[in-house]
């Protein structure tokens, strides 16, 4: 009997909840600060544990929240590895300027290794249900999408460069500018590929114990929903200029009046103030536009990554984000900081992981009772503690 | 009796449990499983962060997982269980007497830090600065600035060479430390203005000199500059700001901040008032050296006043205040220089002075 009921609630259409609070976070985040000056950043490992550990819980579906299970010690380790390298980097900067290219150089090719290794410590240290995530994507996948694809039209546009002199002996400098920014404009236009490819490794390289996760993303709508932001885009910066040119009209006819008394010698008197206004106001409407513009970005990705993700076939997620909603909170967010200079921090983090949570529900399809924790291979610590010293997770940013 | 979710070790499959204690031992108890038994000490327990669910891992590796932290917390403290003392963290982060102490402590600390720990910092670090250095950041910045806002001046060349003739031979020999003093001439749109770079590069517009009247007004303004250099006023500020990001990014966590309003406003607040306090430091060596020279400190605030009375869209502009009577609210606002009627008095003062030493 017990059995037939629990098997009734799991099955169905099952939604994400956040339940913390700003008032408790506020609470944990501040004692996190003093204990971090008071240790001159050491308890900063602790801090990150204690925090990761009260979203990751507090995110709950099906009766449950997810568990955060890294050791504060490995991440000290990690962050104390981090520093190091900074001042080995530093002091080389100052005493031997060319050792600290090499240094700068090899930095940038390990970047998709600590990547890779942040990837699978951050999944292994995710459990839900007592059943622990994993990270099983391959290093040679992420050397191709975070560095060899993103580089091959500045490579191609090098290499064409170089080929150009030897041949040409001394070409004009308007075609290699010309190849610069073939260059960058191809570059920019892999963009939406580059992120559906890394977005599908990344959620297509986790697994949830033996199951596995997957996410079909179409290039299609990645290209669609940055056409779309290009477009609107584009209008607004249209529209905001009409306005803007209205309005320095305005303004600008009271400079003109003066112009010919500061040619005759005497010092022009030029009424700054409507001008700065109209500036500042210009300045804040483009910043409006700008949020727009990003909160249409990422809920047209979020809510089309999620509705792909699934579990074998036991579970499909579902995300109905509205752009209008995520920009009246990014809205909010700002005034907020602003109003409090900062102390509302706490609360904005909570606001947004309860937004994330009230719009993303699981769909079940069977139990979740049959996943099991796999026995990891061997990892080496120091790569653990380097890619979570860099805390990439934090910089590669895709949008959902 | 506390309620929960029992998992067996690894596995994902949960059945509805209660785990009860009696003196030294727990029973945990779940429909159509054996009873689980075991000495409370054990058990390995999660600590508690705010009111996530709590892990209770039992002796055969399976997990016991329940929300009513509270009844967990009271088995700890009555059994004296070791996780009891990691509670104290919990009872920090949900005490207010706590809170409030950690919130004061907080603010008080970012604030020292901020108003004397970062220009103290700033101040060493610019004075221990190699010139090497120096010299790279401001070949760097005059490149940028004769790129973008600065022109070539129009002034005549024999003017230029006269100027700069006097500039090493009168106003150079007061100087005591060896920066490698140059002058530049630049027009910079009709702003009159003058401003020094880290390692001894001194631009002068040609609006500037246009205004000036006499030798003595340009060399008030020259030494102004040159007490920004002594002082390594320049060096300072950009050490100051690069650590207020570098703060900003440490306790948001978030390099993105940095270009956020509410965190720009703030440190765009502070470093206007750090910089006011240096141009009055800057003023004062100007008063000194001209009383050395002979010069009556009167000349500074009447170049002063003639440049305050002209338009300045530039913040960089030194030895100059900004009020035009009716922009004098906003301006005063985003200048960074003291208003012009302290600073004139400051003038006055010294030439009081100056004028009663040559009168004995």
């Amino acid at each position: 009997m017990e059995q037939a009921t629990r098997t009734d609630i799991e099955t169905g259409i099952q939604p994400f909840q956040f339940t913390g609070s700003g008032g408790e976070y506020f609470k944990i985040w501040i004692v996190n600060l003093i204990l971090g000056i008071l240790t001159l950043g050491i308890y900063s490992a602790w801090a990150k544990v204690r925090t990761n550990r009260y979203f990751y819980g507090n995110t709950q579906v099906d009766n449950t929240g997810f568990e955060y299970h890294a050791n504060p010690l490995a991440i000290l380790k990690g962050r104390l590895i981090a520093v190091a390298l900074l001042l080995i980097y530093v002091l080389a900067d100052q005493l031997f300027p060319s050792v600290s290219a090499v240094l700068a150089l090899s930095l940038l090719l390990a970047t998709p290794w600590i990547i890779w290794k942040s990837m699978q410590f951050n999944a292994r240290m995710t459990s839900f249900r007592n059943v622990r995530f994993g990270f099983y994507g391959s290093l040679q996948d992420a050397y191709r999408y975070l560095l060899f694809i993103p580089t091959i039209p500045l490579l191609t546009a090098l290499l064409a460069g170089i080929v150009m002199w030897f041949v040409t002996g001394s070409p004009e400098p308007g075609s290699y500018v010309m190849l610069a920014v073939v260059a960058f404009l191809v570059t920019w236009l892999m963009v939406p590929f580059l992120q559906q490819a890394i977005t599908a490794y990344y959620i297509g390289s986790h697994r949830y114990g033996q199951g596995l996760l997957q996410a079909d993303l179409s290039i299609k709508r990645y290209y669609l929903i940055y056409l779309y932001m290009m477009g609107w885009s584009i209008l607004m910066f249209i529209g905001i200029g009409l306005v803007a040119g209205v309005g320095m009209m305005f303004t600008g006819l009271g400079m003109a009046a003066m112009a010919p008394a500061a040619d005759g010698g005497e010092l022009a008197q030029i009424n700054l103030a409507p001008m700065l206004s109209v500036i500042v106001l210009i300045y804040i409407v483009m910043m409006i536009a700008g949020i727009w513009v990003k909160a249409y970005l990422k809920a047209k990705i979020r809510n089309h990554v999620f509705n792909n993700i699934k579990l074998d076939h036991v579970m499909q997620l579902q995300s109905s984000i509205a752009t209008g909603r995520l920009f009246g909170f990014y809205l909010v967010n700002m005034l907020l900081m602003i109003c409090t200079l900062g102390l509302a921090w706490p609360w904005i983090k909570v606001r947004s992981a309860r937004l994330m949570a009230d719009t993303t529900q699981a769909h079940l399809a069977g139990s979740l009772d049959e996943y099991v924790s796999l026995q990891q291979r061997g990892q080496s610590a120091i790569g653990d503690e380097v890619g979570e010293a860099f805390d990439v997770d934090a910089n590669l940013d895709l949008a959902f | 009796m506390i309620k929960g979710w029992l998992y067996p070790a690894d596995s994902s499959a949960r059945s509805a449990a209660g785990l009860s204690a009696s003196g030294e031992r727990f029973t945990v108890i779940c429909d159509g499983q054996p009873n689980v038994t075991g000495s409370i000490r054990e058990l390995v327990v999660s600590q508690r962060v705010g009111n996530i669910p709590r892990k209770i891992t039992l002796p055969d590796r399976s997990l016991f997982e329940t929300t009513d932290n509270d009844a967990v917390d009271e088995l700890l403290a009555a059994t004296g269980h070791r996780a009891h003392r990691a509670g104290i963290l919990h009872i920090l982060e949900t005490r207010w007497q706590w809170i409030a102490v950690a919130l004061l402590l907080t603010l008080l600390s970012g604030f020292a830090t901020v108003r004397w720990g970062m220009p103290w910092a700033s101040r060493e670090l610019a004075f221990a600065m190699p010139a090497r250095a120096t010299e790279a950041i401001s070949e760097q910045a005059l490149g940028i600035l004769d790129r973008t806002i600065l022109g070539e001046s129009a002034l005549p060349v024999e003017e230029q060479q006269r100027l700069r003739r006097h500039f090493e031979t009168t106003l150079l020999p007061l100087q005591h430390e060896t920066f490698n003093y140059r002058l530049h001439f630049r027009h910079m749109s009709d702003i009159p203005n003058a401003f020094a770079l880290p390692a001894g590069d001194i631009i002068i517009t040609d609006r500037l000199i246009k205004l000036a009247d006499s030798q003595e007004e340009i060399d008030a303004v020259l030494l102004h500059e040159i007490g920004h250099v002594v002082h390594r006023h320049g060096l300072q500020q950009v050490l100051h700001s690069s650590f207020l990001t570098l703060a900003i990014i440490m306790v948001s966590g978030d390099a993105s901040a940095t270009g956020n309003i509410a965190v720009a406003l703030p440190v765009f607040l502070l470093q206007s008032h750090y910089s006011r306090e240096d141009e009055t430091e800057a003023d004062r060596y100007a008063f000194e050296r001209m009383a050395e020279a002979g010069i009556d400190p009167v000349h500074f605030s009447t170049i002063m006043e003639k440049i305050s009375g002209g338009p300045d869209g530039d913040s960089e502009s030194d030895a100059a205040g900004t009020e035009s009577q009716e922009d004098a609210d906003l301006l005063k606002y985003l200048s960074t220089h003291p208003p012009t009627p302290e600073r004139r008095l400051q003038a006055e003062m010294y030439s009081r002075q100056f004028r009663e030493r040559l009168s004995r």
